[in-house]
């Protein structure tokens, strides 16, 4: 009960923080990192929901559940939909559902249910491709922390303790920025047991417009998967440290390695893969300053051009392409056909490549 | 009845004839000596009586078509047909296919055309230019061309602003160069200009930056490689697919 009181207590304190936090934040980009527990009101470690495994939060650092961001997707298993909101194409707004499942033994599934909003009438279709690329969606689309120590670097955090319920699951609202040249900020609902995101949302800081949203609609903790086709990889796929004399031996040839960044924050990811595409070995690297992701693809091997439909490919010549915040590359340089995409924009694709070959 | 008809009734007479006698058996080989003159018209066969030259002839004949008899039969191909008919066919079907084509409203080309024309003459001049060594255009001519055009749309001699033109060019290609690499105290990290609201402005940063490769945007998807679209569209979760962009 004193619980409840000063959870509620802390909810009407975050409200006033909150217009305090956005002032900060707005006011200059090395803003300290807010958390609302480190404000005189941090709640006990030994508080929380009743289970075995609480969430802790402590007066100097992020609660405890962060540090379960990165794996969270992969080792909660849990059955439910999601309604998807995608606004980045102002002019033409994507809205579907999905069915997400995960065995919390690293295999998941989302498969696309039904579209409901789109300008393009070939939903089949779209349904189709949503579905062979279900595995880039689940790494790579949502907000996560993906590496805690870059995320805690690289943004502004304001957590407002169990003060959302989505599809039945009491959530912490976490408010995230990006410390430097942000152009958008998140809401965000996490189970603190699980460090799920069962929730986010993404603002355009200039114009406050909603860029994205999405959010379970259904969520059944060890939800029955037995109709479902997990996945992990759709290539035969292996870890390696980047700097290892393995991964140079498992590829088959010297990879390129980024010197430069996509953006400020931004890291390396000590772990890249090699994945076995046919016969060519392909080297996978990601960067990533916490939250936003960048990967970087390159193979010795020429791609055969099989019945392409995109532009001839000339050596020495990459191709770009930018929708909303997100863009990709591809092209033929210096004997390595590469592939990159992120949430960049196309002169950080080609910068990152630049460096690379240098 | 000269040589010749003759010959062309002999010929023509080879159509009764069978590999073999049939009063012989087949034992009796091609040449049995029977000179079968009961195939040929009385006429022609009144001369080869009188005529053992044209004998030898008719018997030369018989053997040739004895042993032609005696060759199997080839079965047709299967496509035979389909092949005759085509090529009998074939010149009339070029020529409808041209009178439809003929026949067809004109059509606006798209505006990516002259676009994806400039780009494919560009890179032909440029690998030309590479192989030759010849295409390089002297260091002067952008001023030249700034003049001239400057004329041309009636700014006259005016010195201020074809040099303006020319700065700002080498500025935007300056700053993205600069932009591209802050040193900090942590070392080097890169901050690259944000494009931000004036992201398409800031395109023009990336064909100016000084890459080791050549970068060539694309507008419409459709036109992009499938790798392209399945990563961005993967990661991004298919805000590609919302649109009908143009094809």
């Amino acid at each position: 009960m004193r619980l409840i009181q000063r959870i509620s207590g802390l909810r009407a304190l975050a409200s006033q923080f909150e217009k305090a936090t956005r002032r900060l934040w707005s006011g200059g980009p090395l803003a300290a990192c807010l958390l609302l527990a480190a404000c005189g009101a941090g709640l006990p470690s030994d508080g929380g929901s009743g289970t075995d495994d609480p969430p802790t939060y402590s007066s100097g650092g992020p609660p405890s559940y962060f540090a379960q961001g990165p794996n969270a997707p992969f080792k909660t298993a849990y059955r439910g939909t999601r309604l998807v909101e995608l606004y980045y194409d102002a002019q033409a707004p994507v809205v579907y559902r999905e069915d997400v499942g995960a065995n919390g033994k690293n295999k998941f599934s989302v498969e696309t249910l039904d579209v409901l909003v789109t300008s393009k009438p070939d939903t089949a279709l779209f349904i189709l491709m949503q579905d062979m690329r279900q595995t880039q969606i689940y790494r790579h689309r949502d907000f996560r922390i993906r590496d805690l120590g870059l995320f805690l670097s690289n943004y502004d955090f304001l957590v407002i303790p169990n003060s959302t319920n989505v599809a039945g699951v009491a959530c912490d609202r976490v408010q995230v920025q990006a410390r430097t040249a942000a152009l958008s900020r998140f809401e965000v609902d996490i189970d603190p047991m699980t460090g799920l995101v069962m929730a986010w949302e993404e603002y355009d800081l200039s114009a406050g417009t909603l860029l994205a949203r999405v959010a379970f609609e259904t969520y059944t903790p060890y939800g029955d998967l037995s109709d479902m086709v997990l996945v992990d990889h759709v290539f035969q796929t292996t870890s390696y440290a980047v700097q290892s004399e393995g991964f140079e031996q498992a590829l088959g040839f010297a990879p390129l390695i980024p010197q430069l960044q996509p953006g400020a924050g931004y890291q390396l990811a000590p772990m890249g893969e090699v994945l076995a595409v046919n016969d060519a070995k392909w080297a996978k690297l990601y960067l990533t300053d916490g939250m936003a992701s960048c990967v970087f693809m390159h193979t010795r091997q020429p791609t055969p051009q099989v019945g392409g439909s995109g532009l001839a490919e000339k050596k020495g010549e990459v191709a770009v392409m930018q929708v909303g915040s997100w863009s990709s590359l591809r092209g033929t340089v210096n004997g390595h056909t590469v592939i990159m995409a992120g949430r960049v924009s196309e002169m950080n694709l080609a910068t990152v490549l630049d460096s690379a070959l240098r | 009845m000269n040589r010749q008809s003759i010959r062309d009734a002999m010929i023509e007479s080879l159509a009764g004839v069978t590999p073999s006698h049939p009063a012989r058996g087949a034992d009796s080989g091609f040449d049995s000596g029977t000179d079968r003159l009961e195939l040929l018209p009385e006429t022609v066969r009144e001369h080869l009586v009188e005529n053992e030259s044209l004998r030898r002839e008719w018997r030369q004949l018989l053997r040739q078509a004895r042993a032609i008899r005696t060759l199997g039969r080839v079965p047709v191909p299967s496509d035979l047909d389909g092949r005759v008919v085509a090529s009998l066919q074939a010149g009339y079907r070029q020529q409808r296919a041209t009178a439809s084509v003929q026949a067809l409203p004109p059509e606006p080309a798209p505006l990516e055309f002259d676009a994806r024309i400039g780009q494919v003459a560009e890179q032909a001049l440029h690998e030309e230019g590479l192989e030759l060594g010849l295409l390089e255009a002297p260091a002067s001519l952008d001023g030249l061309v700034a003049d001239r055009v400057d004329v041309e749309r009636g700014l006259g001699s005016d010195p201020v602003r074809p040099r303006a033109a020319r700065g700002r060019r080498r500025t935007n290609r300056l700053a993205a160069l600069v932009g591209l690499v802050v040193v900090t105290g942590l070392g080097v990290v890169a901050v690259l200009p944000e494009l931000g609201p004036a992201r398409n402005a800031g395109l023009d940063a990336v064909e100016q930056a000084s890459f080791s490769f050549k970068v060539v945007r694309i507008d419409d998807p459709a036109l992009a490689d499938a790798d392209l679209k399945d990563l961005l569209g993967g990661m991004s979760g298919g805000i590609l697919d919302g649109r009908e962009y143009p094809q």
